[in-house]
């Protein structure tokens, strides 16, 4: 298989802090790797380093073999990295067709001469844009509530909005930051599956950050796990399940004792 | 009839009452005022570009609208340029201008661009007014042609009203057109959540660039007009209480509306006029700042988002009760079709 | 250009600098707390100039002190009466939209100062008026040069205030207080203070600092008049910018620099340009050095 991302060392500096501690890691096509660790770990840095939203401070990082490291995020999304937010960060204001429609814009074409000047070429885009968003929005469900407002929506379909944004930006790697949050159990199992529907039938490679241990280990091939912005284990989750070091992390020195 | 249309878009209904307000209007001070009303109408449009369509503060509309107004004059005047040209060089200029500030200053935060462009405004002022060799200093330039269209000469206010209306629907079209686009939909998200748009591929920087350009450039039109029109343009033409009533024009008429601009320029620009007979002339000039001030603290206060909000839907008006008028009787004659069948 | 000549643009640079930087104080320390720029504070200050203007013409000719003690009367009054204005203007229009976002507050200021500023001009006309010399004709040489007993005086209230302004918000607990408002507002109203006081107070300081600065003004130009607080306030915002906005030392080498910059700009180009060195400063240290030349924090992007 073919290695799809590789980082190189990257370190991160906020001033005196050192959020992402020269971490080595590579996710190769088809996977699904997932990154886990306490919180504050830079789990989230590591995620903003890659898609290019901070300057890394050290390190390299390449994506399909070529170096993405000091580029600009348009051009990093253009080469086929998309992500979803932590957070939640759709555009709550714009319908639902419109967030998956800016999704697709480094995917069509069209500025703002070709809009004033009405040519038949961009009219004809805007309408295989729009029937193309139709189609993402079709395959997570949403397709009947596109002209909905966006945060009129319950969050659990709001979340899909942002999937299906991320989506449209045609990624071969999807990074995606703690899909499961503000979920409860149930809907953290349809997560697991929709995670392996969208690694195995839309054939996206998939860069998970969690916090759930259910939702991530039964999807993950392989995991890595960061503390303190140091990679402290690497494998697949059995291995990562059993080390030391990762149950110290999240659980202490003490506990570890304790067991002992 | 059965083709009769169910609802009509606000907007045929204000252009075709729009073509008869020299008409009806007798009076050549209200026509004069209505003249001021469309200016302030382009210009709200101008920097609800930029405020509502790429969610910047922008408080320099004034320094367009000057350099537009003194490229075209200067052009008209001392290279006899037609008022087409000049108006277009007026756009041009106001783009370019746009470029100038916009690449400085659109990396700042929201209150600290707006007193940039707020300085650039007066700096453009105060150039205007040492700029004694070009400009004529405080004076200002006189004696702005009047435009020739087809060889007709312009004459009192009708025309100029009629030119007016055409810039009107320039730059609403224009705007649409804009906004529904892939161009638009970018700005739109811009504003909404400007690092969610750059992580999806929007290059925020330069589109913000590109929509206070675009803004420029319309002041710069309205510029050229406003030189035309009162043929004459001065450094205090248009000055930075101005830039201010354009800004809460568009905040009363709502930041990112499609057709705030209207409720907006009118009733800020109207109301001082009612007051017309209660006070002295320099009295009326005071007194509407005051209140285009106080009018802002309490809209602020109970409505920020003004008249029409961020609406870009279009505003239909039904017409059920004309419809059912002329229809009836068609509906009537397919049931006794169908009845005698 | 001789040195008497630039000592001259020295002279009067330096005391119209302290002027600038006592205006650059209520921006400063309002930003600082509440985080956004009050675009009314330049009508505060024209409003506690009238006031005192107002006050000290009632005390000299009607009540028939003279001009001394009428000065003396009417200074502090005014200072009063403008952080009165300010509080006050802070409670009305500031307050409600606190919660909201930092534009909506920015524009609420910019309405205020136009209804301050233009009612005032409605209410006593747009005509300059004349204010009275507090030492006239004395003048010290320095070659070609002149040292006005005017400047002179403006140079030491304004260190004098801004020292104390400094000692009261280091050593005091009311300034201490403000300043950890500023740091944090949600951590220090954790901690029991009261943030809303602490944040009156602030606008109380900035506002009378400005009367001061307006009465010192006016009486340096001769003049008062009701738009006197557009120029003024914006140049006092580009001061405070320029030092490094939150910061009091900031504000005053702010004035400073801005006050000697204008005065040598102004000779050496024409004088009518005076006014764009001011914004041509904002412009190139919005560009390179948004933070100022101290600056308080380090602002990590997004």
């Amino acid at each position: 298989m073919t290695e799809l991302l590789r980082t190189e060392q990257v370190t991160k500096t906020f001033g005196g802090l050192i959020a992402v501690n020269n971490v080595d890691m590579a996710i190769e096509e088809g996977q699904i790797l997932g990154l886990i660790g306490p919180n504050g770990a830079g789990k989230t840095t590591l995620f903003n380093c890659i898609t290019g939203v901070y300057p890394i401070t050290s390190g390299e990082i390449y994506y399909k073999g070529e170096r993405i490291t000091r580029l600009q995020q348009p051009l990093i999304v253009r080469k086929g990295l998309c992500r979803t937010f932590q957070e939640l960060r759709i555009f709550k204001n714009l319908s639902v067709l419109q967030n998956v429609l800016i999704g697709m814009h480094t995917r069509c074409k069209g500025n703002v001469v070709d809009a004033l000047l009405n040519l038949p070429g961009t009219i004809h885009e805007e309408k295989r844009a729009k029937e193309k968003a139709i189609h993402y929005l079709d395959l997570l469900g949403l397709a009947d509530r596109a002209d909905y407002k966006a945060n009129s929506l319950p969050y659990a379909d709001q979340r899909r909005v942002e999937v299906a944004r991320a989506l449209a930006a045609e990624p071969d790697l999807l990074l995606l930051d703690e899909p499961s949050a503000g979920m409860n159990v149930n809907e953290a199992h349809t997560i697991t599956d929709f995670i392996k529907w969208l690694n195995v039938e839309l054939k996206k490679t998939i860069l998970l950050i969690e916090h759930n241990m259910r939702v991530v280990m039964p999807v993950a091939d392989r995991v890595v796990v960061l503390n303190m912005g140091k990679k402290i284990a690497e494998g697949t989750s059995a291995q990562v399940q059993g080390s030391t070091e990762v149950i110290e992390a999240y659980l202490g020195r003490d506990y570890i004792a304790q067991q002992m | 009839m059965k083709w009769f249309p169910h609802k009509i878009n606000l907007k045929w209904i204000l252009f075709f009452a729009s073509l008869l307000v020299p008409i009806v209007v007798k009076s050549p001070f209200i026509l004069h005022v209505i003249i001021l009303l469309g200016i302030y109408v382009i210009l709200t449009d101008a920097l609800n570009f930029v405020t509502g369509f790429a969610g910047q503060l922008a408080l320099g509309v004034a320094a367009f609208v000057t350099i537009g107004g003194y490229t075209g004059a200067l052009l008209m005047l001392n290279n006899h340029w037609g008022f087409w040209m000049a108006l277009l060089a007026g756009g041009v200029a106001g783009f370019i201008s746009g470029l100038v500030l916009g690449v400085l200053s659109l990396r700042l935060r929201g209150d600290y661009l707006g007193m940039v462009t707020l300085g650039f405004s007066e700096i453009v002022r105060i150039v205007a007014i040492n700029l004694v060799d070009v400009t004529r200093g405080p004076m200002g330039l006189p004696g702005i042609p009047r435009p020739q269209i087809f060889g007709y000469l312009f004459h009192g206010d009708v025309p100029y009203y009629y030119l007016l209306l055409a810039l009107i629907i320039f730059t609403h079209v224009t705007i649409e057109k804009m906004l529904f686009s892939r161009f638009g939909r970018a700005c739109l998200a811009i504003r909404d959540d400007e690092s969610a748009a750059r992580a999806m591929g929007v290059e925020a920087y330069e589109f913000k660039v590109l929509a206070f350009c675009i803004s420029s450039a319309y002041a710069g039109l309205a510029g050229v007009f406003y030189a035309s029109w009162t043929t004459l343009f001065s450094p205090d033409s248009f000055q930075l209480t101005d830039s201010i009533m354009i800004s809460i024009m568009n905040t009363l008429g709502g930041i990112g509306s499609l057709l705030g601009s209207f409720p907006g320029a009118i009733i800020i620009g109207a109301l001082p006029e009612i007051f017309r007979p209660f006070t002295t002339g320099s009295g009326i000039a005071s007194l509407r700042l005051a209140l285009v001030g106080l009018f802002m603290v309490v809209l602020l206060i109970i409505r920020p988002q003004g008249i029409a909000g961020m609406s870009i839907d279009p505003v239909y008006i039904s017409l059920e009760p004309i419809r059912r008028l002329f229809v009836r009787e068609g509906a009537d004659a397919k049931e006794n079709k169908e009845g005698t069948q | 250009m001789t040195f008497d000549f630039l000592l001259q643009q020295l002279i009067s640079g330096v005391a119209i600098g302290m002027v600038y930087a006592l205006i650059a104080i209520g921006y400063s320390m309002v930003y600082g707390i509440l985080k956004f720029i009050n675009f009314g504070h330049g009508a505060v200050y024209m409003f506690g100039t009238y006031v005192g203007y107002f006050t000290w013409l009632f005390f000299k000719d009607k009540v028939g002190l003279g001009v001394w003690p009428g000065f003396l009367i009417a200074l502090p009054f005014a200072m009063v009466v403008a952080a009165c204005f300010g509080m006050l203007m802070e409670k009305i229009a500031y307050r409600p939209s606190r919660g909201k976002s930092r534009l909506t507050t920015f524009m609420s200021s910019v309405g205020m100062a136009l209804l301050v500023t233009y009612s005032m001009e409605f209410l006593v006309g747009p005509q300059p008026r004349r204010t009275p010399a507090l030492f006239p004709g004395v003048k010290i040489h320095l070659g070609d040069a002149i040292l006005t007993g005017q400047q002179i005086f403006m140079f030491v209230v304004g260190l004098v205030l801004l020292i104390l302004l400094q000692l009261f918000v280091t050593k005091t607990r009311a300034g201490k207080a403000i300043r950890a408002c500023s740091e944090d507002m949600g951590a220090a109203y954790l901690m029991g203070i009261n943030v809303n006081r602490s944040i009156s107070t602030t606008f109380a300081i900035g506002s009378a600092m400005a009367a001061v600065a307006g009465m010192l003004v006016g009486i340096y130009y001769s003049a008062v008049y009701p738009t006197m607080g557009w120029l003024a306030g914006l140049k006092g915002f580009i001061c405070a910018v320029t030092g490094g906005i939150g910061s009091i030392p900031g504000a005053m080498l702010g004035g400073m620099l801005l006050g000697m910059g204008e005065n040598l700009g102004a000779g050496l180009l024409a004088s009518g340009y005076r006014d764009a060195i001011a914004f041509t400063v904002l412009i190139v240290v919005m560009i390179f050095r948004p933070m100022g030349i101290i600056a308080r924090e380090q602002k990590s992007s997004l």
